[in-house]
């Protein structure tokens, strides 16, 4: 006669897990000056924003892990945000066994309960991921607002140094309303 | 003047017709998608009908695709030499397998081909692929590794090439006088034009980013190869489609929205980003285009290549002009913006 056995498993999963997301953008710097120049010119900007430079880049890391990096070289401004987090999660199976299917059954629920654990790790994964997209969506029109002020703040001193160049500047006048910058210069 | 001819030799004939877009696309559609019969051998009656189809209609497909127009006061056929239009057996190769392969089943045999196709058997190649375009046919045509070699089916259509599968390597145009797609792609501006404006399209209404991602790298690296080998054959003038296609998207399409499908927000930022610079390739080589029409502008009437640059000069500018290229700029700046 066949006995029926209950049978019961435990599955964990332990894992770190990364993630992140990122754009990249180019700052406007028109060509006034030569690359060089420019990239002293928005050095110092980004300084004065909190960036630090190293090399050829200029890097600052905001509250909430988003990095911002500019390329003072070519302007291009890469924005990421990372994200991390321990998983531990636990899957328990039951079911029943007929005698010498004991081991086939329990196979077979180990496999079910891994699979349970990947697919609630994957879950986890992307819930996390769309955490990080939304922080960096809320930091992003900020940070546009930011960079558009400091190709400004380039452009326009660029311009000083080019009419400086060009012979004596007798008046500069700037409206930071409109943004617009006259700058009378003496040949 | 009526001929009898048999059934499958119609089918060809049918075929033949249709690629040089000269048939009726009702008539042809059906055999193109199921599987058709085609003839063992040709009649005298229906060998004439073909040759005369191909030769004709090819020439006819091509003044009507652009060659036609003028050009520094001339039309394309009085400027250059023509392009001579030998139809190697491989064109008849193409011809059997659009009939007797149903394209728009799952798998079909592949179009294979015994020898390099001449100059006259990629453009029915090209005629092929553009009359299968939207109809169930187009994944199966877009998949044959001839048409994904092939440069003027590349240039034509990278976006739906890179549909169906990945197209990381275009072959690049041989252009220069004397060159085998010089005088092809010259004639076939207005239809490049066309056919850009479609690709785009297609990019516009894709919302999954990673297809329009795809798509936009196969079209800047079919614009790449052809920008890179017109510039050192000094045949800047062949880009001029990228201005024609533009101007008339820029009309239908002036902001950045309406280039770019509204993607998911619950995908990555970065993948929707990429999606949406992707679908600025046309915009950013009609962009680059500017350079060579400031250069073009400072050719003086001594040099020697003055006429050419005052001809594009005048060309570009009815087509595109200062405040379109402004337009562009800008719409490119919307695309590529932190948002």
């Amino acid at each position: 006669m066949s006995r029926a056995y209950r049978i019961a498993i435990k599955e964990s999963l332990s894992r770190h897990v990364q993630v992140d997301d990122g754009v990249t953008s180019q700052l406007e710097l028109l060509p006034i000056l030569s690359k060089e120049r420019t990239a002293e010119l928005l050095a110092a900007e980004l300084e004065k924003k909190g960036f630090t430079r190293t090399a050829d880049t200029a890097t600052r890391v905001d509250s909430g892990g988003v990095e911002v990096v500019v390329s003072l070289q070519t302007g291009e401004v890469s924005i990421t945000a990372t994200g991390h987090t321990d998983l531990d999660l636990n899957s328990e199976r039951v079911g029943v066994a007929i005698d010498d299917n004991q081991p086939l059954e329990e196979r077979r629920l180990r496999e079910q309960a891994r699979a349970s654990l990947e697919a609630q790790a994957a879950a986890e994964q992307e819930r996390l991921r769309r955490d990080v997209t939304r922080q960096l969506e809320g930091r992003l029109k900020e940070l546009r607002a930011e960079l558009d002020g400091v190709v400004n703040r380039v452009t326009a001193a660029s311009l000083k140094a080019r009419a400086a160049e060009l012979g004596t500047i007798e008046e500069v006048h700037e409206d930071p309303v409109s943004g617009s910058l006259t700058i009378k210069v003496r040949v | 003047m009526t001929a009898l001819v048999s059934r499958p030799e119609a089918n060809l004939l049918i075929a033949a017709r249709a690629v040089v877009h000269a048939g009726s696309r009702a008539e042809f559609e059906p055999l193109l998608l199921g599987a058709g019969r085609v003839p063992d051998t040709l009649s005298p009656a229906a060998m004439k009908h073909l040759t005369q189809t191909l030769s004709q209609g090819l020439v006819l497909w091509l003044a009507r695709a652009g060659a036609a127009r003028e050009f520094l006061g001339a039309r394309l056929w009085a400027r250059s030499s023509p392009l001579p239009l030998h139809f190697s057996p491989e064109s008849m190769r193409l011809l059997q397998w659009l009939v007797s392969a149903p394209l728009s089943e799952g798998q079909v045999s592949p179009l294979r081909f015994g020898q390099a196709l001449s100059p006259a058997d990629e453009l029915l190649l090209l005629g092929a692929v553009a009359a299968a375009m939207g109809t169930a046919a187009e994944r199966n045509l877009c998949l044959q590794a001839p048409v994904r070699e092939s440069a003027l089916c590349a240039l034509a259509f990278p976006a739906a090439l890179a549909r169906w599968a990945p197209l990381t390597t275009v072959t690049t145009p041989r252009v220069g006088e004397g060159q085998a797609h010089d005088f092809a792609l010259e004639a076939l501006q207005g239809a490049l034009a066309t056919w850009w404006q479609q690709g785009t399209r297609l990019m516009a209404r894709s919302v999954v980013p990673a297809d329009v991602a795809a798509m936009g790298r196969a079209q800047r690296l079919a614009l790449k190869a052809l920008t890179t080998a017109a510039d050192v054959a000094g045949r800047r003038a062949l880009l001029g489609f990228v201005l024609e296609a533009t101007a008339q998207l820029l009309l239908e399409a002036p902001t950045a929205g309406q280039w770019v499908a509204t993607f998911d927000d619950r995908l990555p930022l970065r993948e929707r980003s990429e999606g949406r610079k992707a679908v600025g390739a046309l915009l950013q080589t009609a962009l680059a285009l500017r350079a060579w029409d400031v250069e073009a502008r400072a050719v003086r009437f001594i040099d020697d290549d003055y006429a050419e640059a005052q001809g594009r000069v005048k060309l570009w500018d009815d087509l595109f002009g200062e405040q379109r290229f402004r337009q562009t700029e800008g719409l490119l700046h919307e695309l590529t913006a932190l948002e």
